[in-house]
């Protein structure tokens, strides 16, 4: 593979030169490059320079997709200190990214990472978080929780 | 680590993106988020999110073990339905509506799970369907009139047939085959079989030889001494034949030295290749074996009695 280098912009205006191989690990990149050949800086509107280094760590990490399982268990490793850099804020700013620039294994990897995160959460702290609006009345409300009435105990006592 | 700004999010995440995030999550953390908006607890209840969400826990972990009827101090007390994360040393107590007044009533349990429910049953009196995630208690659904049902489960001697009939009819539980295919659901299906007349068992000792199902096949096992095989089949279920193709799939040297005579009945094979069996003569304890190092260890003991433990995979799924 050629090592052709391709400039990403961030909406903020910050520019990361990347080798083709990278870049192409962004699956909207890498319809952009079909599409025309000839491209070499690109634009990306959705994603601040901030959350794009790290989706490019995590791209120029996983360029290789090595079958062996050290070179898995490894990658693994690897995965699960780079999440722990992360608060819950900076995952969903994350998950958000690997939505739009639509990479595969980074938008698994936060998933899993967020509910992780979140599992324990009350539904209060969620709506926070989320940015969700209550839409339910008192009345509602306490009827759904009602309903699930040992499942909210469960949360009052976090597991060890 | 320093960010340049943490303000509130600006733009919502797409629902898309949230459904992806609770098709991680545990179905307790679950149901405790259809507290949060009315369009949470529509996405939870769906369900298309539901077959997802069981996918998506086939594919990542090893099943639960539901114990029934399990014995405890009082040998008169029989608490009905306890769950067990392997791994775990300790179970959880599901509470059922009838153990209140009647704390003796005893249930027995089908071997197999279907989509993270199971079937109570007892000989003269209709059963329950039960997902023990949810706890959520219903019925069995009939295929044929699309109605939804007591569950009774019987075997011929039971209903007075001969013992010399070549056919009997029984009722067995069939999922979908990919929960994701659009309808996960759990159907109460009566049909005839045909008897294997070339099985390599035929003329085995009953007390040496037991059915399981061992990743979606019907498995048999037999104990030969000092080993127990295991056979898989290839049938179909769907159609009203069963297939007559059988080849040894794994022999489990499992330690005999406290049981010589029962066979040893494999629940699940786990993720790690690992088989899950219960000794039924070791009674409180269940296994893991090993075939490739052959070892065996323990997965879980309790002081009593394990009563008797089916797999399930935890699962939102209800058949209403």
């Amino acid at each position: 593979m050629s090592s052709n280098k391709i400039v990403l912009t961030s909406s903020d205006g910050e520019s990361f030169e990347v080798e083709e191989v990278v870049a192409r690990k962004l699956q909207i990149v890498g319809h952009m490059l079909e599409d025309d050949c000839v491209i070499n800086e690109i634009p990306l509107q959705n994603v601040t320079g901030d959350i794009l280094s790290m989706v490019i760590e995590y791209c120029k990490t996983h360029v290789d997709e090595e079958e062996s399982e050290e070179a898995q268990t490894k990658l693994k490793t690897w995965d699960e200190e780079f999440m722990k850099k992360f608060d819950i804020k900076t995952l969903l700013q994350i998950i958000l990214a690997a939505n739009y620039l639509n990479v595969k294994g980074l938008l698994d990897l936060v998933s899993q990472t967020i509910a992780d995160t979140i599992k324990d959460y009350t539904p209060e702290q969620i709506r926070e978080v989320f940015g969700v609006e209550n839409d339910y009345t008192e009345e509602e409300e306490a009827e759904v929780r009602k309903e699930n009435a040992w499942a909210f105990d469960e949360a009052d006592t976090p597991k060890p | 680590m320093s960010r340049k700004r943490c303000m509130r999010m600006e733009s919502l995440l797409p629902h898309h993106v949230v459904e992806r995030i609770l098709e991680s999550l545990e179905v307790n953390s679950l149901l405790r988020f259809k507290a949060v908006s009315k369009q949470w607890k529509s996405t939870i209840e769906s369900q298309f999110f539901q077959g997802k969400h069981l996918t998506h826990r086939l594919q990542s972990g090893d099943s639960d073990v539901l114990m029934v009827a399990v014995h405890n101090d009082d040998p008169l007390h029989v608490e009905t339905l306890k769950t067990l994360v392997l791994g775990s040393s300790s179970s959880v107590k599901i509470p059922t509506p009838w153990e209140e007044n009647d704390k003796d009533r005893y249930y027995f349990v089908s071997y197999n799970s279907c989509d993270g429910l199971v079937c109570l049953y007892q000989p003269k009196e209709p059963g329950f369907v039960v997902n023990p995630t949810t706890r959520w208690l219903g019925f069995g659904k009939d295929i044929f009139t699309a109605t939804y049902k007591p569950v009774w489960l019987y075997t011929s001697t039971e209903i007075g047939i001969e013992e010399t009939a070549t056919t009997c009819e029984m009722g067995r539980f069939i999922g979908s085959p990919r929960p994701s295919a659009k309808k996960p659901k759990l159907y109460l299906s009566i049909f005839t079989p045909k008897l294997i007349s070339k099985a390599p068992f035929v003329n085995s000792d009953p007390y040496e030889i037991v059915m399981c199902n061992l990743d979606n096949r019907l498995c048999v096992s037999e104990m030969k001494w000092p080993t127990q095989v295991i056979w898989s089949f290839l049938v179909q279920f769907r159609q009203q034949d069963m297939g007559q193709n059988h080849s040894i799939d794994m022999v489990i040297n499992v330690d005999r030295r406290n049981n010589l005579r029962f066979v040893v009945v494999p629940l699940a094979s786990l993720k790690k290749k690992k088989l899950l069996c219960h000794d039924r003569v070791l009674c409180p304890k269940l296994f893991t074996h090993d075939p490739e190092t052959k070892e065996d260890d323990v997965a879980f003991s309790a002081a009593n009695s394990i009563g008797l433990p089916v797999c399930y995979f935890p699962s939102l799924i209800s058949i209403l």
